[in-house]
């Protein structure tokens, strides 16, 4: 039987009758990232000669619309996509959004703890934008953060990951990256920020802080941002347009480990003495 | 160039005066007479004296590393002695306070020069500071040298904490230094070993000891090392095997 068929739908057209009908072809379309998805099933072990010769001649098109199982392959697929994008990417500057930062930190903290590489990540907060929102209004102000997230796309390498944070927040993770690379990285960004058109006339800089999560930082995700932005606003205090850090080793330094315990001196002590007066009475 | 996978020590004490210097500068002597390609450093930034032990005059320091554009291979200077060594700068107060970006500036040009040696040491300033944690991390051998004293034996149990507690480190190797013989030294490190098992929870590594002798001060007021001049005193001998044992670190 020289049939195009779709599977179980229990309804089979000849394909020239199917092509015959002019109002069936109309090309259904997706919009994912405006590529255009064409979708066409036939199964061409099941077609006459003549038939193929007609699929053949034909560009690509939806034969049956009303077909239940087609449509819905395809409307899922749209949905998908449009969902993932929703999702992950962030509308206005195409980089990732914070749902997707949170995802992924959590894929690099594991991989630092299984490699013993440190990652870093950088949270960037700019400093005067609303500036621009309050006096050149809010297109100019989503123009210049389209060209800040393009200028940050252009800084980091091609491992990082970048992400909008919201409003004029920016991240990005550096996976198997040291601090002092970073801080590289950042002080790079910095300086193509004043160089964005506009920038300077605003008086729009960065304020950057950097965390650097390493095999023994005892961290979670949230901590790790919390680290993070509490450097960035470090830098913000000091003045802006200018780079912080914190690390386990300033956390350290700012709450102190437990010094060395009365108990312990007290151990270290006793055995002294035993030391000096065995020394002693050896005549030494 | 031939790239080595340099073995790097870091050698601190907590307190000072407990002969950080000494030990590196002779234990570096017999590493390079066992034939290994020996490099020393001076990681005590602010208050540096291997220059002053060696008799050298350096023309740069770290410091030129750190605040100028000066090339670490220019820094590191051959000695007489058979290893290569690189000075830091005495009394510059700023590098006392060396912000965290300019210790890895150091450690980025160390990790550079290093792979052209078999070993390197770095004599790490006394104290805790910022700078001798991260040195100590920077290397994967730590060695903690003490002495009988009270206060140099909880300096060095509080410098040995800090590092497990900061960096995770719990493999430390003890030098006991000035010891009265081998059997007060063995009693000095399994005490403090003791200690370090009961509140820490992991053993130490025993390294040796050096006994006390007064070819030691003599040595070191003529600026000389034990090997060229005291080679088979007791001092000497104890370098030797404790030179003995790094090599096997390799």
């Amino acid at each position: 039987m020289n049939r195009a068929s779709l599977p179980d739908n229990g309804q089979t057209s000849t394909i020239a009758e199917i092509l015959s009908k002019k109002d069936l072809e109309v090309p259904l379309l997706s919009s994912i990232k405006g590529s255009k998805l064409k979708v066409m099933i036939i199964l061409l072990d099941n077609l006459s000669p003549y038939e193929r010769q007609i699929v053949e001649n034909t560009p690509h098109r939806v034969i049956d619309l009303e077909d239940d199982l087609l449509k819905k392959i395809v409307e899922l697929q749209e949905e998908n996509a449009h969902l993932r994008s929703e999702a992950l990417i962030d509308n206005l500057t195409e980089l990732y959004n914070s749902r997707f930062l949170h995802v992924q930190l959590e894929t690099e903290m594991a991989r630092t703890r299984r490699t013993g590489l440190s990652c870093c990540l950088l949270m960037i907060d700019l400093d005067n934008f609303k500036m621009i929102n309050d006096t050149r209004g809010h297109l100019e102000g989503d123009r210049f953060l389209t060209h800040v997230a393009q200028t940050f796309s252009q800084c980091v390498r091609t491992v990082d990951i970048v992400c909008r944070y919201g409003g004029d927040e920016f991240v990005a993770i550096l996976p198997s990256t040291r601090l002092f690379v970073a801080i590289r990285i950042a002080n790079r960004f910095k300086k193509a920020v004043s160089e964005i058109p506009g920038a300077t006339g605003y008086n729009v800089s960065a304020s950057i802080g950097i965390a650097e999560f390493t095999v023994s930082s005892p961290w979670d995700a949230k901590e790790f941002i919390q680290a993070a932005d509490s450097a960035m606003y470090e830098a913000k205090h000091k003045g802006g347009n200018q780079v912080s850090t914190k690390g386990h080793y300033i956390i350290r330094l700012n709450t102190g480990f437990e010094s060395v315990s009365p108990e312990e001196k007290e151990a270290i002590s006793s055995i002294h003495d035993s030391t000096q007066r065995q020394g002693e009475s050896d005549g030494i | 160039m031939e790239y080595k996978h340099p073995v790097i020590t870091s050698i601190s004490s907590g307190k000072g005066g407990v002969g950080k210097t000494f030990v590196s500068v002779n234990i570096g002597a017999y590493l390079a007479h066992q034939g290994k390609k020996v490099l020393i450093v001076d990681c005590d930034l602010g208050l540096a004296n291997i220059d002053v032990m060696l008799g050298v005059n350096p023309r740069f320091t770290l410091k030129e590393v750190v605040f100028g554009d000066t090339d670490i291979n220019d820094v590191a200077i051959q000695t007489k002695h058979g290893f290569d060594f690189v000075p830091a700068s005495s009394g510059a107060a700023e590098m006392v306070q060396l912000m965290y970006e300019d210790i890895e500036k150091i450690k980025e040009a160390l990790g550079k020069l290093a792979q052209q040696y078999d070993l390197v040491l770095l004599d790490t300033g006394a104290g805790i500071s910022e700078s001798v944690l991260q040195f100590n991390l920077f290397a994967n051998k730590n060695v903690i040298i003490l002495n009988r004293e009270l206060t140099s034996l909880t300096d060095a149990y509080a410098t040995i904490k800090v590092i497990y507690q900061t960096f995770g480190r719990d493999s430390f190797n003890i030098i006991v230094n000035t010891a009265r013989n081998e059997d007060e030294a063995k009693k000095i490190f399994n005490h403090i070993d003791s200690i370090c098992n009961r509140f820490l929870g992991f053993p130490l590594h025993y390294l040796g000891y050096i006994v006390y002798d007064e070819v030691v001060p003599r040595s070191i007021m003529k600026q000389e090392v034990l090997i060229s001049h005291q080679n088979q005193s007791a001092p000497a001998i104890n370098c030797s095997s404790i030179a003995a044992q790094m090599v096997k670190w390799q």
